[in-house]
Parts: structure tokens; C-alpha cells; sequence
């Protein structure tokens, strides 16, 4: 369970999220969605503790923040990666056991063997000897995926892990997420999206800096909430949550 | 032309006879021998670090840096070791704290710091009024290692190998994935501040070797040779200490047979082995580069 009460953060001197509250349960797939700027990675930053908070109050299962980030796998946007760094594909998921081990100790070999049944997960177990560049986008970004599935925690945070990403990784990552979540892992993805929330999340963050709104997608991302949230720029809403146009 | 061609051979084959058997016979250059070596490694692996995180104008800077408190050292009778590692130190804390509380980029605050470290050092040492010692401060005198210095540069080996093997998890994930870490709870700044007073031990072991004007070149040319050579960090690691070492000992030789300053004589070579990676690396190098771009044209056209 996460809980974020009256949350205020400034970035870089401007106001990015402002009287923030809500409340995910466990084993919920949530999307934070809104329009650029409208500060869903700092939000994202933020639960990780990754930036100061200016304002109010973050606990995961009651707990601060400090006794329960090793508990939360955090998959980054693609492009803060230096994919040309002398990395193989499997070294790149048995870092995921990482913040499961103490100073000083090294990766066992069972720890090495559940990174590689990660990657068999997302598929990519063949190309586990390939340095990273040479992968796809969606090839890359699902040996990420597999590197938060190996540090097996209770909280996922992913920041936009759709981008640029071809269709077929997409489907196999969502499908994995959905399995963890019905295993009772809590998911939080920061979403630009805005094609199949329906499908894609038990929640809906609603954001533009304040929160526009929270709760299932259909209650959430109905017309009104969505003008608001992005200014009127979305040209056409339809309040299935299912198909959109540009914006 | 020919007889005259041979005749150089000869002489070439004399000195290196030569070196050899000086090696078993003078002490000063065992010292040398040692020294280089166990410089290649230190800044091999220092090195590594240094270009991954995307700092080798930081190691130049660092190296600079140095010469402060090298001469504060001098003057005040005490080992250069510390006075160094001290105006290293404050050098690199200045440049964060430019960086972090002001508008300035970081290259900008790290060339105004090592200016002006590197600056006060020269007036430091123009007080002491001894060129000589400027001179192989500045460009390296490996031929006259004293034993201090050698015992010096083994206990920075043996730090710089032991901090980094028990820290290799986190110097990893912090260079390869600073925002996960940081998301896990590791002390990113700590590590970074590790790594420089690592970086200023590495400049200070090497002073004798290359000298300071130098060093970066043996922190990164090393470590970019192995970079274009391998796909693992560990392996890069001791290939980049295997690239320091062939070039110490290699510009020793020719530091020693025609009486060069042995810091240039290093760089070369090293520079030379880079050169040969950067042209001829099975996966990354140009030539290879060139003809595998060049055949997937060609299958192109002929698919058409």
C-alpha cells in the first residue's frame, strides 16, 4: 500500500506537483497520466526518493520510504541509459539482485540462474551474450523489465517504458506486469499514452501537477477530467478510454 | 642503403640487449621497471571508471590539481602524498560545489578550478626556485624513483585493487545506472568522492612516471583502448592494465636508450595502442566498421 499525503514538490525552482494525495492498494496496476511538464516523473522520483520533498508525506506499507526502497524495482526512462557501456544482456538482469545483497557480497549462482529464468520470461534468453546497443528498443527495454522481475520486489515504479517501443514487446510486458500484479505486486507506470487504459490499468492517476483525479480509468478518464487535465488540447475524447486521437 | 639499413637494426637490437642486461644490473632501473608497471595498473583500472562515467576532463582536471600540494609538500618538508591527496581533494569538492549551487556547467567549473589549482601550484614551486624539480613534476623522471616512492606507489596499488574489488557491485551499478541506485538506497556521492580520492592517489603514485601534465593520458588511454576491445567491464579492467603496463614498460625502454623524459616516451605508445584498436577492434574498430557497413550495402543492393 502506498500512501502520499498533501505532497508538494519543486524542480529546479517551479512548482511540479502540488497538494498531491492518494492511495494504492496492494496488487493494483496503476497509471500516472497527464500531459508533458504535468510532473508525473517527479512524481515518480519523488516515491523513490529521488528528489526532496518540499511538503507532506510518502509511506509504502506503512513504512517511510528508506526501510522499503530495496523493495522497489525502478525501470528508468531509455534514453538516461549509455547503452554502448561494456555490458552483456544477462549482466545487465543480474544487476537486478543488487539491492538484495550486502556490501561486499557478489551474485550466487542461484541469483544468477533466477536472472536468466527473468530474461527467458521477456524472451531474451537467446540474445543473453549480446552487449545492449545491439538490441531493439523493445528488446532493450524488456531486459530491463527482466532486471526489476530478478530484484523479485513488492513495488514496481516504470517511467515510460512504452516509448518507442515496437507493439509486440509492449503486449508481452503488460502481460507480464499483469501476472505480477495478480501475484500481488504493486504497479506504478508513468504513461503518455493514452490508447488502452482500460485494458491496461486497475487505476488512473490523473495529473497536472495537482491531481485531476483518481480512481478506476472509466471514472477517471471521462471528458471532463481529461479537458482538464490537458488544457482542452485533446482534440477528441471518447470516454470509453479506449481510443483517442492526437493531442 | 642496405648495409646502412642493417646497421641500424643492429643498434636497435644493441640497446634493447643493452636494457636488458641494465635491467639485472642497475638497481634504479628495477625501481623504474616496477614503478611503470604497477603505475599501468593503477591507472588501467582507476581509468576504466573515469571514462565510463564520462570524466576524463574531471581526471585531467584532478591531476592538476595536484601540484599545489605537491610543492606545499616540498616546502614544508613533508610527504607530497598528503599535501596532494589534500589539494586534490578540495579541488574536486570546489568543482561540486560550483556545479551544484550555481548555473555554470560542469566542464566550465572544472576548467576554472584545475586553472586555478594548477596556477597557485606553479607559483608554489617558482618560491621554491628549483626548475629541475618543476620539470620532472611536471613531464616524469622514472629513472630516479627513489625507494620512498616505490613503496608509495605498491600501497596504492594495493588500495586502489582492494577498494575497488570489494566495491566492484556498487562502482558498476553507480557508473553504468546512477538512478537505480540512487532508487536502492547507495550513497552516489560518497562513491564519487571515493572514486576521486582514488583518482588523486593514482596521480600522485604516477608523478614519478608520466608526471602531472600526463596522467590523464595513462588514465584514459589505457582504459579506451580496452573499452573498443571488450563487452564486460571486468575484462576491460585488466585489459586496460595490460595496455598500461606494455606502454610504461615499452617508453621505459626508449626513456632509457636515448635518454627521453620517460612521461612522453609512455604516452606515445600508449597513444600507438590505442591507434591500433581504434583501427583494427574485431567489433568496434574502423576498418572493421567500414567493411561490415560496406557488405550490408552490397547485400542490400544485390536483395533488390
Amino acid at each position: 500500500m502506498i500512501t502520499v499525503k498533501d505532497l508538494y514538490v519543486s524542480y529546479q525552482g517551479t512548482e511540479a506537483i502540488q497538494n498531491v494525495s492518494f492511495q494504492v492498494n496492494t496488487g493494483q496496476l496503476v497509471g500516472i497520466i497527464g500531459p508533458n511538464g504535468a510532473g508525473k516523473s517527479t512524481l515518480l522520483k519523488a516515491l523513490l526518493g529521488l528528489v526532496p520533498i518540499d511538503r507532506g508525506e510518502i509511506t509504502i506499507n506503512n513504512k517511510p520510504l528508506k526501510q522499503i526502497r530495496r523493495n522497489i524495482a525502478y525501470v528508468p526512462q531509455r534514453n538516461i541509459i549509455d547503452w554502448d557501456f561494456p555490458i552483456t544482456v544477462l549482466d545487465t538482469v543480474v544487476m537486478g539482485n543488487f539491492p538484495n545483497l550486502t556490501l561486499f557480497k557478489r551474485p550466487s549462482k542461484q541469483q544468477k540462474a533466477f536472472a536468466l529464468s527473468c530474461l527467458e520470461k521477456v524472451q531474451m534468453a537467446d540474445l543473453r551474450h549480446r552487449q545492449i546497443s545491439e538490441l531493439s528498443g523493445g528488446q532493450q527495454q524488456r531486459v530491463f523489465l527482466a532486471r526489476a522481475l530478478t530484484q523479485n520486489p513488492d513495488f514496481f515504479f516504470l517511467d515510460e517504458p512504452f516509448v518507442g517501443i515496437d507493439a509486440a514487446s509492449e503486449a508481452l510486458m503488460i502481460k507480464l506486469l499483469h501476472e505480477q500484479s495478480t501475484q500481488g505486486k504493486t504497479i506504478l507506470i508513468v504513461h503518455h499514452d493514452l490508447s488502452k487504459l482500460n485494458s491496461y490499468f486497475d487505476q488512473i492517476i490523473l495529473l497536472n501537477k495537482a491531481l485531476i483525479s483518481y480512481g478506476a480509468p472509466r471514472e477517471t478518464a471521462t471528458a471532463k477530467h481529461m479537458n482538464q487535465a490537458y488544457n482542452g488540447q485533446l482534440a477528441f475524447w471518447s470516454e470509453s478510454g479506449e481510443s483517442n486521437e492526437a493531442y | 642503403m642496405v648495409s646502412l639499413h642493417s646497421g641500424q637494426k643492429a643498434v636497435n637490437q644493441m640497446k634493447l640487449i643493452n636494457f636488458y642486461y641494465a635491467i639485472f644490473e642497475y638497481e634504479f632501473l628495477q625501481r623504474a621497471l616496477l614503478t611503470s608497471i604497477m603505475v599501468g595498473i593503477i591507472c588501467g583500472v582507476i581509468g576504466c571508471f573515469i571514462i565510463l562515467r564520462g570524466m576524463s576532463l574531471m581526471g585531467d582536471a584532478i591531476s592538476h590539481a595536484v601540484l599545489p600540494g605537491v610543492a606545499l609538500s616540498y616546502l614544508l618538508g613533508i610527504n607530497i602524498f598528503y599535501g596532494a591527496v589534500i589539494t586534490g581533494m578540495l579541488t574536486a569538492i570546489g568543482i561540486g560545489f560550483i556545479n551544484q549551487n550555481s548555473r555554470i556547467k560542469s566542464d566550465t567549473s572544472i576548467g576554472i578550478m584545475f586553472s586555478f589549482a594548477f596556477a597557485v601550484g606553479i607559483i608554489f614551486i617558482t618560491l621554491l626556485q628549483s626548475s629541475s624539480d618543476l620539470y620532472h613534476i611536471l613531464f616524469g623522471n622514472v629513472l630516479a624513483v627513489p625507494k620512498s616512492e616505490l613503496l608509495m606507489t605498491l600501497m596504492v596499488m594495493i588500495i586502489v585493487l582492494l577498494l575497488v574489488y570489494l566495491f566492484f557491485k556498487e562502482l558498476l551499478i553507480t557508473s553504468f545506472d546512477p538512478t537505480m541506485a540512487a532508487a536502492y538506497g547507495l550513497p552516489n556521492r560518497l562513491i564519487h568522492y571515493l572514486l576521486m580520492t582514488l583518482l588523486t592517489m593514482s596521480t600522485v603514485a604516477s608523478l614519478q612516471t608520466v608526471g602531472i601534465v600526463l596522467v590523464v593520458a595513462m588514465l584514459i588511454t589505457p582504459a579506451a583502448t580496452a573499452y573498443l576491445l571488450t563487452n564486460k567491464l571486468s575484462i576491460m579492467l585488466f585489459l586496460s592494465a595490460g595496455v598500461g603496463i606494455i606502454s610504461s614498460v615499452i617508453g621505459l625502454y626508449f626513456s632509457f636508450s636515448y635518454n627521453l623524459a620517460s612521461g612522453p616516451t609512455i604516452v606515445v605508445v600508449a597513444s600507438i595502442l590505442f591507434a591500433l584498436a581504434f583501427l583494427l577492434s574485431p567489433k568496434h574498430g574502423f576498418v572493421f566498421r567500414k567493411i561490415n557497413a560496406r557488405r550490408k550495402r552490397l547485400a542490400f543492393i544485390q536483395s533488390k
